[in-house]
């Protein structure tokens, strides 16, 4: 039922089951990928002044996207990249608002009940935000 | 591969619930899964004074399973198994999922209301961090 889906990524080896549950989903639905990497954009440093550091975070970012893109190439699942700078949280919830995706899939951490840590993460702030369904794969 | 053979839907019959109805029925149907419906009664307080009845339990969960029943038949044909629970909202739900091993938790929530939803806690946000399995969290649509 979910055809356009989005998978945010960061450059971290943890999206294994969401990018299962993603590519099984697109297989049943016939629809399509979008792995997404936001860039986080340095608080009140225009983007043009670190440049540099941008670019080289963006080759890094491609770099492992491929590896993700491969597996849904071998699944035969329709697939697009996108990376983009900004804040993660609201740059995601924005980009499936215009895009209009039927479903957001992101690896969610596991939480410790008697530790704060976690409780603040991406993956709960967008299952908040944002504009369509998110499913979160623990 | 996907395992889901077993999704939970915990509503509590408002209009925040309705699309994540028909989303876990959509699911349901997608993968020849059981749908467990469920809602959970709170516990009853009452303030006492003159004149102050307190609602009677088993009326309640008869209109709980009524309700559950109707949107069981709206499902239909699908396999569908009705939970009433009682207790706080979201333990009970964690404590359902654990104990019908469900595969998914598809949960209704408010919607964007801004960051101020982040620092309120809510039943949805208790289950979604607490949760074992999968959740899948349904927005009603904008009204833009």
């Amino acid at each position: 039922m979910f055809k356009k889906i989005l998978l945010p990524v960061d450059l971290s080896n943890r999206h294994d089951a969401a990018l299962r549950i993603a590519i099984e989903h697109a297989r049943q639905s016939g629809g399509e990928v979008e792995l997404f990497h936001v860039i986080e954009k340095i608080s009140d440093v225009p983007i043009e002044e670190e440049r540099d550091f941008y670019d080289k975070l963006k080759v890094k970012a491609e770099k492992h996207m491929n590896k993700l893109a491969e597996k849904l190439k071998q699944a035969e699942v329709r697939y697009r990249r996108e990376i983009r700078i900004g804040h993660r949280c609201a740059t995601i919830v924005q980009h499936a608002d215009e895009e209009k995706f039927d479903v957001i899939i992101l690896t969610a951490p596991k939480i410790d009940l008697n530790s704060s840590d976690g409780w603040g993460s991406l993956s709960y702030k967008l299952s908040i935000l944002a504009p369509c369904p998110v499913l979160l794969v623990k | 591969m996907l395992k889901c053979k077993s999704i939970l839907h915990p509503t509590d019959f408002s209009e925040y619930s309705r699309p994540a109805f028909e989303v876990a029925c959509s699911l349901a149907r997608d993968n020849k899964a059981e749908l467990h419906l469920a809602h959970v009664i709170p516990p009853i307080v009452v303030g006492y004074g003159h004149g102050v009845v307190p609602p009677d339990p088993d009326v309640r969960r008869r209109e709980v399973e009524q309700m559950l029943e109707s949107l069981k038949a709206e499902a239909a044909p699908l396999s569908v198994t009705i939970h009433v629970e009682d207790g706080e909202a979201a333990p009970a739900v964690l404590s359902l999922a654990d104990r019908i091993h469900c595969d998914l938790i598809v949960l209704g929530t408010h919607g964007r209301t801004g960051l101020a939803r982040l620092l309120m806690g809510s039943i949805a946000e208790a289950i979604v961090r607490k949760a074992k399995c999968p959740v899948l969290t349904v927005k009603i649509p904008d009204k833009r």
